[in-house]
């Protein structure tokens, strides 16, 4: 009986015992620039993530996609990685009950609720880039669906439950869509109102400063829905701001900039090994690691033969905030299961070492088990690495026309190939990313 | 205890074999699967059905043939939008309707925007490089006389693993000459789609 079990524990270690993605040799091909070899080495890599991974995979994929400009490709990984991620919310009793056990490796990863909120933040970029605004807008609803779920979860608690970059994105696709459409000023209008909420969370909880150019056009469709009092008595001293109305604006083309800086932040692991009478007890514990983007600031520039316009981006989303934030507070909740785990693995190991012969064989079970565990005991380290750590954003509106645009960043220019053809009242959406 | 814990790693095992392996079936195409609960091909069938039977049987058809003395009416396909929380391949039952209009001989249809810049190049090229008498001329395509456009609304309804979800598929034909809108079809579908929490 004995034997059987440890043979089921051994086979349940290599399930969720894969040797990961070479993540160095990825970051040094994006910082290249070099996106063939990104995207080469992150599929070749789909079986070093293993079965448990499966989720990070198709996570790092659809980033990696998105910031080689790869976005219909991106999109089929991120829409899996939407669907897996959905049934993975069913949790296998047998494996949890095997993670008590072992590790949290054997437990497929589930993902963060930010890192689930940002599949469909980073598809409906994707879609908005391609011009695709009814399916930009399909991943924002889906996005308010899982916001909407997550904020009944946690109610009053201060974690993340509301998103500033993806409803203010949602917000700016609406009124691209709203051309003839006042319902979707209305539409427009919530998510501006729900991304103010969230900057304001954002300030308190991250330090995020809220946006000029988001305040802007809050109040213009704040205006334009008749809500503007509203908005105002909400914004409070800042809301003597200068904006263009939404009747002047319909007028005019607008080019979005979005500006995706840096990496996530990466979890280490620090493990204790308490001594103790009948061995040593193993605990492990996550914490987050930050690198800020050397380069965090970019410029939008809009030529045409006879003027220029520039704006300077502004931070909308320190996604590498959310991310240290979302663990902290998860923290009691992971302490309490190492310390179950370990307690656990404490019975386990006593009851493996009684039916051993006598008292030596006995002693020395138990010191061998409590040293195997010392391996085996793993804090769960896996998160989305390849999401940007900072995005920030600005727009500018322009008389319609055809534009040479670029971005400046940190004495680089970057050009967007050919000219830019914008109507009025049409939205084109760029994005930059620097500094993976 | 020991018991217990041994059930769960032996249990483990064979849940993890088990996932090996894939099979399969060739099925009708009128049969309903439901797998995920999401938009599939039965409910875009269901689409179809529910437009082609509406269409056909509406005043719009006989009004219009009467005031033309009996000439078709001539339909392009505009867009369907989809305002819903899924992707959605509208063209299925786009494309079904269409080809039950053109195949019951009372309504003839026009390529789409989308579809005649192909056969504009096309005439371009045989202008070039076609005989002159086999080569298609400019300016004969056949203005049509109604446009097809639709949307896709869905209303979610969820809480923990249930999930009410309800979809409302709305065509309509419009007079392109005084905007008139001359048919409206609908279709609505509900689900109802329950996960558990706890699987083995």
């Amino acid at each position: 009986m004995a034997r059987a079990a440890f043979a089921a524990l051994g086979f349940l270690f290599a399930l969720g015992c894969a040797t990961g993605p070479k993540y160095p040799a990825l970051y040094s091909h994006l910082r290249a620039g070099d996106c063939k070899a990104a995207t080469e080495h992150v599929e070749k890599q789909e079986k070093a993530y293993g079965a448990n991974q499966r989720l990070l995979f198709l996570m790092d994929a659809g980033a990696v996609s998105l910031y080689c400009g790869q976005h219909e490709k991106s999109n089929g990984y991120l829409h899996e990685a939407d669907r897996l991620a959905e049934d993975l919310w069913t949790k296998s009793i047998t494996r949890e009950g095997a993670a008590f056990l072992i590790n949290d490796y054997t437990i497929p990863y589930s993902g963060e609720d930010f890192e689930k909120a940002f599949i469909n933040m980073l598809s409906a970029v994707n879609y908005a880039v391609l011009g695709q605004y009814d399916e930009a807008l399909v991943e924002c609803r889906r996005l308010n669906g899982k916001l909407v779920e997550i904020n009944e979860k946690y109610e009053k608690k201060s974690v993340y439950k509301e998103d500033a970059f993806g409803r203010y994105l949602s917000g700016m696709l609406y009124e691209a869509d709203s051309v003839g459409s006042l319902s979707n000023i209305d539409n427009a209008f919530i998510d501006y109102d729900r991304a103010f909420d969230a900057f304001r969370d954002y300030a308190a909880q991250y330090g995020t400063p809220l946006p000029d150019v988001f305040l802007e056009d809050y109040f213009r469709i704040a205006e334009a829905a008749e809500r503007l009092d509203e908005a105002k008595a909400k914004v409070g001293p800042r809301a003597n701001l200068q904006w263009m109305s939404h009747r002047d604006a319909r007028k005019r083309g607008k080019i979005v900039l979005i500006h995706m800086r840096g990496r996530a932040p990466v979890k280490e692991e620090d493990k204790v090994v308490l001594p103790a009478a009948r061995g040593p007890i193993t605990m492990a514990f996550p914490r987050y690691v930050v690198s800020r983007p050397g380069c965090r600031s970019s410029e939008l520039v809009v030529k045409s033969s006879s003027a220029m316009k520039n704006a300077e981006s502004e931070l909308v989303e320190d996604v590498a905030g959310i991310a240290v934030k979302n663990l902290d507070d998860r923290k009691g909740r992971v302490v309490a299961k190492t310390l179950a785990r370990a307690v656990a693995k404490q019975v386990a190991i006593d009851a493996a070492a009684r039916q051993a012969g006598d008292r030596h064989k006995r002693e020395l079970t138990r010191l061998g088990l409590n040293i195997l565990n010392i391996v085996i005991e793993r804090a769960d380290t896996r998160s989305w690495r390849t999401l940007p750590a900072e995005i920030s954003l600005t727009r500018l509106y322009v008389a319609p026309g055809q534009y040479e645009v670029s971005a400046q960043t940190c004495g680089e220019r970057r050009m967007f190939s050919g000219s830019t053809g914008v109507k009025a009242g049409e939205t084109k959406f760029l994005l930059l990313v620097t500094g993976n | 205890m020991k018991k217990f814990l041994v059930f769960v790693l032996v249990a483990s095992i064979a849940l993890a074999a088990a996932g090996c392996g894939k099979s399969v079936k060739r099925v009708d195409v009128e049969e309903q699967i439901d797998l995920s609960g999401r938009w599939n091909d039965t409910d875009s069938r269901l689409v179809s059905e529910e437009m082609i039977q509406d269409s056909l049987n509406r005043p719009w058809l006989s009004s219009f043939k009467g005031r033309h003395g009996g000439k078709l009416p001539v339909v392009i396909v505009g867009t369907v939008r989809n305002r819903s929380h899924e992707h959605i391949n509208v063209q299925t039952f786009v494309k079904d309707l269409e080809r039950a209009l053109i195949n019951s001989g009372d309504v003839d249809f026009v390529a789409s925007k989308t579809e005649r810049g192909e056969l504009r190049e096309e005439r371009e090229d045989q202008a070039v490089y076609a005989a002159e008498e086999t080569a298609k001329e400019h300016g004969r395509e056949i203005g049509a006389d109604f446009m097809l456009q639709g949307t896709v609304n869905t209303i979610e309804d969820r809480e923990g693993g249930k999930k009410v979800m309800f979809y409302q598929v709305n065509l309509e034909l419009t007079d392109l000459e005084n905007n008139k809108k001359v048919w409206i079809g609908e279709k609505k579908i509900k689900k109802y789609i329950k996960k558990s929490r706890l699987g083995l």
